[in-house]
């Protein structure tokens, strides 16, 4: 009878110390399967999180049925609602797209708090749509809906709005959707837009997409994948854009001399191979004598190759008829 | 050995051949089917919930299986059924084991039953393809009654017949929140940390899970349980049974 207690003893110790040693290297291989894991509720559900988010949600959506609007005298009691939720399920990502969007023009710096803490989860790293939505509250000013003509709840922060869709685009791996790219731009110019020029923002976002333009580009000419698709596209857009400027009225103004310079800079710079038209910057096919685009009498039909005067159609790195290098011809403009 | 199959044998049987439970495994399939008309009460969040359901129903229906244990041996020490095994403090640990090996069997089929029925209604409702983690997840619900198996027995040799089920599910659910208390060789150890076999949500996410870790917790259980086993045995063996 003591043989055997003593046997199982030893056996129970051997269990024991066999189980502490390995409970935590699975803690531990559990958190880094699931690193989002500590930041579930410490409520002491039994791990059931997932289901009693569910319930919560349908809680939720039942709450607000019964809700004419969300206002400051109920965004308290949603907002909790929401938080309770997102501590049984913080990867729930339609809680931040949907659930989120409940409280955002009445407590946006709470939204914006949200959404930063989801950008930051492990699980939703891929996710762009929450920077997105993020960026978006940041872009503008958020006002009380009962008191529209009153101070802002949040003023629009132009740089922290650039930062949240710079993080969504490098999210999409490559394919970003064109109003991802367009806010981008678009937010980035009003950060960097400095004086009070009616044209500061055109000016500030040819800059931006020159810079992008120049670090896109690799000794020797090669185009290096860029966070912006169709640079060069966008970047004639904005040119257009820059050269028939207007107002938030939607008013027409003349761009100053220094967008003209700029424009300028950028046509020699980028589209120093290709004929536009200089009334509607539209690339013209080789050969043509009008832009197709505004009618506009093309002032050189064919791109001339600043070496041999050789006419060339189309984009070429060298001349096809002097083996020249077009790149040169850049330097040598910057240089003068 | 054969000793122990008999037990086992007999108390799996004693408990697969109630009508009652395969009555219970239909209302759960029932339920969880229904989930899927909660598409608009939920903001199209039925196939989540559906999931979370067939999981949640499980889990539970494993805890219910282990936790017949607790009411099975105090009822066979009461009614004398035990007695030829308990002459022998040898047969003692032969009938624990038996008991939880049986229970054990008792609780895959019950699992085993939901799970296949659960998939069939998700697959014959959603078209995204779960199968594998979904297989991974549901054995990690089963794994799990092997140290709740143990948690039960320790229950039932230790406390008085009305308190051992109520004190079984109250350890059940601690061992679930153990995990929070970081403290090295209780936590896990003495302790158990049922919620290493808590994945539920990658079922969701449709995140992998790696077979190292179910194998891992797998390990983790079957030395649990053997621990609690021993315990459990040195406690029965001690105790004056007529």
């Amino acid at each position: 009878m003591k043989k055997e207690i003593i046997v199982s003893l030893i056996i129970m110790i051997a269990a024991l110390v066999a189980a502490a040693a390995l409970a935590p290297v699975l803690q531990a291989k559990q958190r880094e399967i699931n690193p989002d894991k500590d930041k579930l509720s410490s409520a002491p559900v039994g791990g059931m999180h997932k289901v009693v988010a569910d319930w919560e949600w349908m809680g939720f959506i039942n709450y607000l049925g019964n809700l004419q609007t969300v206002d400051e005298s109920n965004v308290k009691e949603v907002t909790a609602r929401l938080e309770r939720l997102v501590r049984l399920d913080p990867k729930f990502e339609r809680l931040y797209l949907d659930g989120l969007s409940f409280i955002q023009h009445a407590d946006p710096k709470k939204t914006v708090d949200m959404l930063d803490s989801a950008c930051r989860l492990d699980y939703l790293r891929n996710n762009w749509k929450i920077p997105f939505f993020t960026g978006f509250i940041y872009s503008r000013n958020t006002y009380d809906i009962k008191d529209q003509n009153g101070p802002p709840l949040m003023s629009a922060d132009h740089a922290k709005a650039a930062e949240y869709f710079r993080m969504a685009l490098e999210r999409t791996n490559g394919s970003p959707e064109n109003h991802l790219v367009s806010s981008y731009i678009r937010e980035v110019a009003k950060a960097e837009a400095t004086g009070t020029a009616p044209d500061r923002e055109y000016l500030a976002r040819l800059r931006f997409l020159r810079r992008e333009w120049a670090q896109s580009q690799q000794a020797g000419g090669m185009e290096q994948p860029s966070l912006i698709p169709d640079l060069k596209d966008r970047l004639r857009t904005a040119m257009q854009d820059a050269l028939h400027p207007h107002d938030i009225y939607g008013r027409d103004f003349d761009p100053s001399p220094e967008l003209r310079e700029l424009a300028d800079k950028i046509r020699q710079e980028v589209f120093y191979d290709e004929n536009l038209c200089s009334k509607c910057l539209h690339p013209a096919k080789p050969g043509s004598k009008f832009c197709t685009t505004c009618g506009e009498k093309l002032s050189n039909p064919t791109f001339t190759c600043p070496h041999c005067s050789a006419a060339v159609e189309g984009r070429y790195m060298f001349c096809p008829h002097c083996g020249k290098p077009f790149s040169d011809t850049r330097k040598d403009d910057k240089a003068k | 050995m054969k000793e122990v199959w008999t037990i086992a044998e007999n108390a799996c049987k004693n408990i697969l051949k109630l009508k009652v439970v395969y009555f219970l495994v239909a209302c759960v399939l029932i339920l969880v089917g229904s989930m899927y008309r909660y598409n608009e009460i939920s903001l199209n969040r039925h196939r989540e919930l559906l999931l979370d359901m067939s999981l949640l129903l499980n889990q539970v229906a494993a805890i219910l299986s282990v936790l017949s244990l607790t009411f099975d041996i105090p009822r066979e020490l009461r009614e004398g059924i035990a007695a030829t095994f308990l002459t022998k403090s040898l047969g003692r640990m032969k009938y624990l084991w038996g008991k939880v090996l049986g229970i054990y069997a008792v609780a895959c089929v019950v699992c085993t039953l939901i799970a296949i029925g659960s998939y069939i209604i998700y697959a014959s409702c959603f078209p995204e393809p779960i199968f594998l983690i979904y297989v991974k997840i549901q054995l990690l619900i089963i794994l799990s009654a092997i140290p709740m198996t143990s948690i039960c027995t320790f229950c039932a040799v230790s406390f008085p017949e009305m308190a051992a089920p109520i004190i079984a599910l109250m350890a059940v659910w601690f061992s679930s929140l153990t995990h929070r208390l970081k403290i090295p060789v209780l936590n896990g150890g003495i302790l158990p940390d049922l919620d290493l076999f808590n994945m539920k949500e990658h079922v969701i996410y449709q995140v992998d899970l790696p077979w190292s870790y179910i194998l891992g917790t797998a390990l983790y259980g079957v030395a649990f349980a053997v621990f609690v086993m021993m315990l459990s045995g040195i406690i029965f063996r001690l105790r004056d049974i007529k």
